[in-house]
């Protein structure tokens, strides 16, 4: 069957637990396998079932891509393999097989040790799940089968995050996953190759209709209240997400640290994930950003010179300091104990992730001015400190979606993970700005897609030495219809005509054996074993 | 000779054999054959016949219709020899050029021999090759052929208009090499005369815009440069017949493809937004935003494409200069802030004044006739700047110090055009700036401070407050400091007024009575209030005159920071009226009746009305208080500020300088009939003397340091000299012709090693003599090359040299050696500003005598070191070779030998030596005796490594240093 045929399964109109399964030339790919956090019914997964042919994912699906090591987009991932029973090949790039265990095993400990719930996987599931996985590198071609041919691209966003290219015959899409199209401090831009007939691109578009400014307005605004703090003597929590933000923020304090020669205020990273994910950063230098790499010969930008470890007696002692510290949203863990110690300081400040879940006390900072937050039955938490909501995000904004399928210009362009209105906005601008037909389907849609087929023909060896030289007799004719251009001295038309496309000459022929056949005029009537005849 | 011949008999063999049995088998001896035949003909001193030989057996092998295979060897000799024997190559020219008449076939050979052609810049018009091959060869199934051709298209004789379209042809081709060549054979077109036409330019321009979005990204970038380029010229065109949109259609254009994923291509296209000559203002204000502003999206422009109407929409240019600045490739963020800045260089230049000195008048011209006013665009201008400044600030922040500099390079260009408006909110970032720990930096937001234009009292108050607490922080950046200070206080003489009357507290003396003058920080508030009461006469009055009390002791402190603007003994002739009239200094009744004593007793003949004329009237010029004035004087910014009176003093003190030192060598020169007469010690009390005046000179001598190092080495030499002579010589007299200082030298080597020769038992009698021979060779040669006669001693001496090289060893010829030393004088050496003087310090990081080098006794250690070679030499390769010696206590002298290739390292040369393992076996090793040995080099590329005539070595400062001369090889002067 010629086309595409795409089914969300997640992250259709809605962000998290990102799931398509696309079918293309007969072969079926399920990209990421995420879940979504804010579940905790069997919402939380895609609906599997519906893919067709349920019974035997195995048969079903004939791989699965992941494109980096967020929960939405391979949460459910051992849980699919192990629990449903999927054993084809999955693929994804090397740093996303190293940090994804620390993902799943983090998130299963949340899950089971504290909160006491069912256990939906294994720590032994996590371990057989990722057996099964083969890394790939960026710009490598992965064959599948014969036929199937996928190849990862950097997409920014994270370490190790990749848009994926996935070819089946003629048709041929790109799933993009999470990208940013702007560099960060520790991350490069998305990138790409130019691909001719693109039949389909697959993009997020978690920031659908914001444009956002330059990130050094959003850097300038962050020192500038970071360092004001410390200059007067106060204390800087900032709780953030052990992988990514840590790293950009860390990079961007120790060397303005670095610059303004502020050796005396010590930077701290709580002990913990923190810890072991700059490891792993130390480790990737080659997934990061064109300046990180370029200064590695001289100096690991992970090594952070101002940066030291953090022990608990530290909490309260003089004198100005900065401190990272899990979970992100101050929903429980370390950020929690200190936000109770440092809160109550009208020097200190406590900097806010961009997103934070309802219920958690740092959406409660967020939402207002909280003078007096209960943090639990008994405590309760006078809040005098400064509060300044961090605008880094590592998706990319609308204009840089906009950018990509510009530069891609595909046939076709799906928007999954986002908001519903403001999808449908963007859609409308890739419709009129760049006439490309687009869809937002919400979770289960199913989406057809027409590719043209194209039949196969054979050439004779004459055939081909034509098409790839160029074409004497058209060249022939353009050169005298400039040389007429010159006699006359006027006149534009003769030189337009060099517009037309070198076309190839050729007659194409149809034997008995109904593979059609293109021969170049000369060979015809050998072809047709016809002798010439005198007329 | 013989060996030539030889060597190309057995080549010659071989060439022939191989052609005519074709016996593959002998391959390796026929490539070998090859290369040495290359050999001899690259080699200049290989004989005519031999050369002629040659070229008689490639010719033959040429002209023969077999083995094709092996013609491109041939030719690529054939073409050796025509660029190495300018007299052959004619032949050669001529052959190849009728072999490729002969071969009218399209391979690669073709080419290959048209290369050799075409290479060569003479034969280009003497050969024509005519349109009929160009044509059969662009046709070429072989790709390299089709892409060389177009390539090289403008050597062929074919008429441009075919040129064009042939090119316009093959950007249609499969291979993208070739599409790139037949872009680039379009850029090269442009300047033609008869391409000039509209329909042509169209279809030019509109072949590169489709290509824009070609596969291969080096095409795309190429298509760049050619709507670049072709676009401005149709652009142009348009705007002759009043259609002024081509421009931002071109530049709409441009933007477009800046967001291309390609590193290549985002260079060249942000390369090519810098040389648009015009864009207009709305445009240009929305590549600073992302976001697409009102003026933009209402805007329509049609692009340039003739073959379908398309619309630009002006929104592809929204935040092009933001995503560029953000790029992560430092190579295209260099070249968006170069473009950048070029852009906002040429929209500030829209000033009516500037316009007409402006190269794009023609363009600007046509611009502003379109109904736009001149104040409209100053509007307009002071918009861009003001969005442009708030990213540029940004950029402050950048992780790369380059990106920064740079960015306050061209805020300093704004401050100069008086368009640098800082507002609050940036200050925080700017200010930033002046404690970063790159010196560099702060120097550079110091230049903008001194320019800036400060809004209101807390603006005033955080940047003076900044600064002194810079001060604190930086103490080695006081000089620079008070001068900021005083440029500020001086612009905003009120503010600083106020600003000094809350501070007064500080300066005043304590409750103990302590006064704290020691500290900077009063100083510099006393610099301020100095600057204050200059900058109006009526804030005189509100200063206290203690103030200026306290400001004299300070005099030394300050002044110098305040070089550029006022003298020492100006100041001091200010403050001590200030503070000794209780009236403020009213210019009439002051300048008449009383004259203000200076420093040194005489009278400067200056009021203090003129102090404060000369003063402010160049603080008015940096102020940027009247335009037109301050336009004329933008680009000598620094010399009209700098106290007329100060510069000729500068130069005539290097006069002096320079004629004391001529002085002092005449002197050493007259020394010489004195040791003849043997009053050694009247002679080294005279040298002594002269040594004592070079130091003198020394002190206060900023010019030529190479003539004042190079005048202490000589006394040295001589002043030894004396020494050694005192234990021969009995004199006479005798003079010589040689002026060269070469020639002087090396007269006073021989002399040395004359001296060594005559005592047997000081030195060794072979080496010596070798180097006698050499030296002697050298001087003849330098004598020959100038027609100046050998001087008597040098003869005499050289009959010395035959006589030691071919008589036995047996005679030492001592008489002889005394009659050499008497036939020796030394003359005045004649300064003729060639020397220069090349300094290189030895550094062993890491090693004091606290800290020694940490080393296990018997086991290899390692020594890091840094040679710093200063002046450097011209950028050729230097091969640095040295040894050291090392002295350990209890053993015997190490010495190691060392070579290093170039680093270069800003203007000086750093060779770091990776590192020296050594062997230790005693307990201690002590670098501070260590004494390098340097000999610097230079190898280029075709000359063998020169040596070094003379070097000395002397120990300073606990670094060795070596000093040395270094001549130009076998002839020539000190450089």
């Amino acid at each position: 069957m010629a086309g595409i045929e795409c089914l969300v399964l997640g992250a259709g109109q809605e962000v998290g637990k990102s799931c398509v399964i696309v079918t293309i030339g007969g072969k079926r790919i399920m990209f990421d396998c995420g879940m979504h956090m804010g579940y905790l019914d069997e919402r939380r997964y895609p609906d599997f079932s519906r893919i067709p042919n349920a019974t035997d994912f195995t048969k079903s699906i004939t791989c699965i891509i992941i494109t980096h090591f967020h929960l939405d987009h391979i949460g459910a991932l051992p849980y699919f393999t192990e629990v449903c029973g999927y054993d084809g090949p999955i693929y994804m790039t090397y740093p996303t097989k190293a940090l994804a265990p620390l993902m799943l095993e983090d998130y299963r400990k949340v899950m089971v040790d504290r909160r006491g719930e069912e256990e939906q996987f294994s720590s032994q599931n996590i371990v057989d799940c990722l057996k099964k996985v083969t890394a790939v590198d960026l710009r490598q071609t992965v064959k599948v089968d014969d036929e199937l041919e996928i190849r990862g691209y950097y997409a920014g966003h994270v370490i190790g995050a990749a848009m994926f290219y996935a070819k089946v015959k003629d048709s041929a899409l790109v799933y993009t996953g999470d990208y940013n199209m702007t560099p960060d401090r520790h991350l490069g831009a998305a990138s790409i190759d130019k691909f001719l007939h693109l039949d389909l691109v697959i993009s997020e578009s978690t920031y659908a209709t914001t444009v956002r400014e330059s990130k050094y307005a959003r850097e300038r605004e962050f020192l500038k209240v970071v360092h004001q703090c410390v200059a007067n003597g106060g204390k800087v929590l900032i709780p953030t997400f052990a992988l990514g933000r840590a790293q950009e923020l860390c990079i961007l304090l120790d060397d303005y640290w670095e610059r303004m020669n502020l050796n005396n205020i010590p930077i701290y990273f709580s002990a913990g994930l923190t810890l072991q994910a700059n490891m792993y950063y130390k480790m990737l230098i080659g997934w990061t950003s064109q300046k990180v790499k370029d200064s590695y010969a001289t100096r690991n930008a992970f090594d952070f010179k101002h940066v030291c470890s953090f022990e608990r007696s530290m909490l309260n002692d003089r004198g100005p300091c900065v401190l990272f510290a899990t979970p992100g949203m101050i929903s429980g863990g370390f950020s929690l104990e200190v936000f109770k110690q440092w809160a109550p300081s009208e020097i200190n400040l406590i900097t806010l992730p961009g997103y934070c879940v309802a219920g958690t006390v740092g959406h409660k900072l967020m939402s207002g001015k909280a003078t007096k937050i209960q943090v639990d039955k008994e405590t309760q938490v006078d809040v005098r400190c400064k509060i300044h909501q961090l605008s880094f995000s590592p998706h990319t904004d609308s204009k840089g979606i906009m950018d990509l399928v510009k530069f891609l210009s595909p046939k076709n362009v799906i928007l999954v993970h986002g908001e519903k209105p403001k999808m449908a906005k963007l859609k409308g601008k890739i419709e009129s700005e760049l006439g490309i037909k687009c869809y937002d389907p919400a979770n289960n849609d199913v989406v057809h897609i027409t590719s043209p087929h194209y039949v196969k023909i054979d050439a004779t060896k004459a055939f081909i030495e034509n098409c790839i030289n160029p074409n004497a007799k058209s060249f022939d004719s353009k050169v005298e219809g400039t040389s007429d251009l010159s006699s006359k001295g006027t006149g534009s038309s003769p030189v337009k005509e060099t517009y037309d496309k070198r076309v190839a000459e050729g007659i194409l022929v149809m034997d008995k054996t109904k593979r059609p056949k293109a021969v170049h005029q000369d060979e015809l009537l050998s072809v047709l074993q016809v002798k010439r005849t005198q007329t | 000779m013989e060996t030539e011949k030889s060597i190309w008999k057995k080549c010659e063999n071989e060439l022939t054999t191989y052609y005519t049995t074709e016996n593959k088998s002998s391959q390796g001896h026929y490539l070998k054959a090859l290369a040495c035949t290359r050999s001899l003909i690259v080699n200049h001193s290989t004989s005519n016949e031999t050369i002629i030989h040659i070229l008689k057996i490639l010719l033959q092998i040429l002209n023969s219709t077999q083995h094709h295979f092996h013609h491109h060897h041939v030719l690529k000799l054939l073409h050796e020899l025509a660029l190495h024997h300018d007299v052959l190559s004619n032949v050669v020219l001529d052959n190849v050029y009728s072999y490729v008449l002969a071969h009218k076939d399209t391979s690669r050979l073709t080419t290959k021999a048209l290369g050799v052609l075409v290479e060569d810049a003479k034969s280009s018009s003497s050969y024509e090759l005519g349109e009929d091959l160009f044509r059969s060869l662009c046709l070429s199934p072989s790709v390299s052929v089709r892409s060389w051709v177009l390539g090289n298209a403008r050597r062929f004789c074919v008429s441009p208009g075919i040129l064009v379209s042939v090119m316009l042809v093959c950007t249609n081709d499969p291979f993208p090499n070739v599409r790139r060549a037949a872009l680039e054979g379009l850029i090269g077109l442009r300047e033609l005369e008869d391409v000039r036409k509209r329909g042509v330019i169209e279809s030019c321009y509109d072949r590169a815009v489709e290509l824009l979005l070609d596969n291969n990204e080096y095409v795309r970038s190429v298509a760049v440069r050619v709507v670049c380029e072709w676009g401005q010229i149709l652009a142009a065109l348009d705007s002759e017949v009043g259609n002024a949109e081509g421009f931002d259609a071109v530049f709409i254009q441009l933007c477009a493809i800046v967001r291309d994923m390609s590193v290549e291509v985002r260079t060249t296209a942000f390369g090519a937004l810098g040389e648009m000559k015009l864009v207009s203002e709305d445009i240009l204000l929305q590549t600073l935003s992302k976001k697409v502003i009102g003026v933009t999206k209402k805007r329509k422009i049609s692009g340039l494409v003739t073959s379908k109407v398309v619309d630009l929409p002006p929104s592809n240019a929204a935040g092009v200069f933001v995503h560029g600045l953000e790029d992560e490739f430092h190579e295209v963020t260099f070249y968006c802030v170069f473009t950048f800045s070029v852009q906002s260089v040429k929209w500030y230049s829209c000033n009516l004044s500037v316009l007409l000195r402006c190269p794009y008048c023609l363009v600007l011209k046509v611009r502003t006739s379109a109904s736009i006013s001149l104040g409209k665009l100053t509007v307009f201008s002071g918009k861009f700047s003001e969005n442009a400044l708030s990213l540029l600030m940004d950029m402050l922040n950048d992780d790369m110090m380059s990106v920064q500099l740079q960015c306050l390079e061209i805020m300093y260009g704004m401050a100069t055009s008086d368009r640098l408006k800082v507002q609050q909110t940036h200050m925080h970032l700017f200010l930033g700036t002046l404690v970063d720990s790159c010196s560099l930096i702060r120097c550079a937001t110091r230049k903008i401070l001194r320019l800036m234009k400060l809004t209101g009292v807390d603006m005033f108050k955080s940047v003076t407050n900044d600064l002194l607490t810079n001060l604190e922080s930086y103490p080695e950046d006081e000089v620079e400091i008070f001068n900021v200070l005083f440029y500020i206080g001086r612009s905003h003489g009120k503010l600083a007024l106020n600003f000094v009357m809350e501070v007064l507290q500080e300066i005043e003396p304590s409750s103990e009575g302590d006064l704290c003058f020691d500290k900077s920080r009063v100083a510099a508030i006393l610099v301020l209030a100095i600057a204050a009461s200059l900058s109006h006469e009526q804030h005189t009055k509100t200063i206290p005159i203690r103030i200026f009390t306290y400001a004299v002791p300070f005099l030394g402190r300050i002044s110098p920071s305040l070089r550029d603007v006022i003298s020492q003994d100006t100041l001091f002739a200010y403050l001590s009226h200030c503070s000794r009239s209780a009236h403020p200094p009213i210019a009439e009744t002051f300048g008449q009746e009383e004259q203000i004593p200076s420093v040194d007793g005489h009278i400067p003949n200056q009021s203090i009305k003129d102090i404060i004329d000369q003063v402010s009237s160049s603080s008015q010029i940096i102020c940027g208080t009247s335009g037109s004035q301050y336009q004329d004087n933008l680009l000598d910014l620094k010399h009209t500020i700098l106290v007329p009176e100060y510069q000729p003093k500068l130069n005539s003190n290097q006069k002096e300088a320079t004629s004391a030192i001529v002085f002092v060598l005449r002197t050493v020169a007259a020394t010489w009939p004195l040791i003849k007469s043997g009053s050694i010690d009247e002679i080294q009390r005279t040298l002594r003397s002269c040594k004592d005046e070079l130091v003198t000179i020394s002190v206060e001598f900023n010019g030529s340091v190479g003539f004042l190092a190079f005048a202490c080495q000589y006394l040295r030499v001589i002043k030894m000299l004396v020494k050694v002579c005192n234990h021969f010589l009995p004199p006479g007299k005798k003079s010589m012709v040689a002026e060269l200082e070469e020639l002087h030298i090396l007269e006073i080597i021989l002399l040395n090693c004359v001296l060594r020769l005559s005592k047997p038992e000081i030195c060794c009698r072979r080496t010596t003599l070798k180097k006698l021979c050499a030296t002697m060779s050298n001087l003849e040669l330098l004598c020959e090359k100038g027609f100046i006669k050998l001087s008597d001693f040098a003869r005499e001496l050289k009959s010395f040299c035959q006589e030691e090289s071919s008589g036995d060893d047996v005679s030492y010829g001592s008489i002889h050696l005394e009659r050499l030393l008497e036939l020796f004088s030394l003359k005045q050496f004649v300064y003729s500003e060639k020397i220069k003087h090349i300094k290189a310090d030895l550094d062993v990081p890491g090693n004091d005598s606290e800290n020694p080098l940490p080393f296990i006794s018997g086991l290899p250690t390692a020594v890091t070191f840094q040679i710093t070679l200063h002046n450097g030499l011209p950028k050729e390769n230097l091969h640095i070779q040295g040894c050291m010696e090392w002295i350990v206590i209890g053993a015997p002298l190490f010495r190691f030998v060392f070579s290093e290739y170039e680093k270069e390292y800003g203007n000086r040369h750093l060779y770091s030596g990776e590192k020296i393992f050594l062997r230790l076996i005693q307990n201690l090793l002590i670098l501070k005796d260590l004494e390098p040995n340097f000999q610097v080099r230079r190898s280029s590329s075709r000359k063998e490594p020169e040596a070094v005539p003379s070097r000395h070595l002397y120990r300073g400062g606990g670094r060795w240093m070596a000093l040395f001369f270094v001549g130009r090889g076998s002839g020539g002067d000190f450089e």
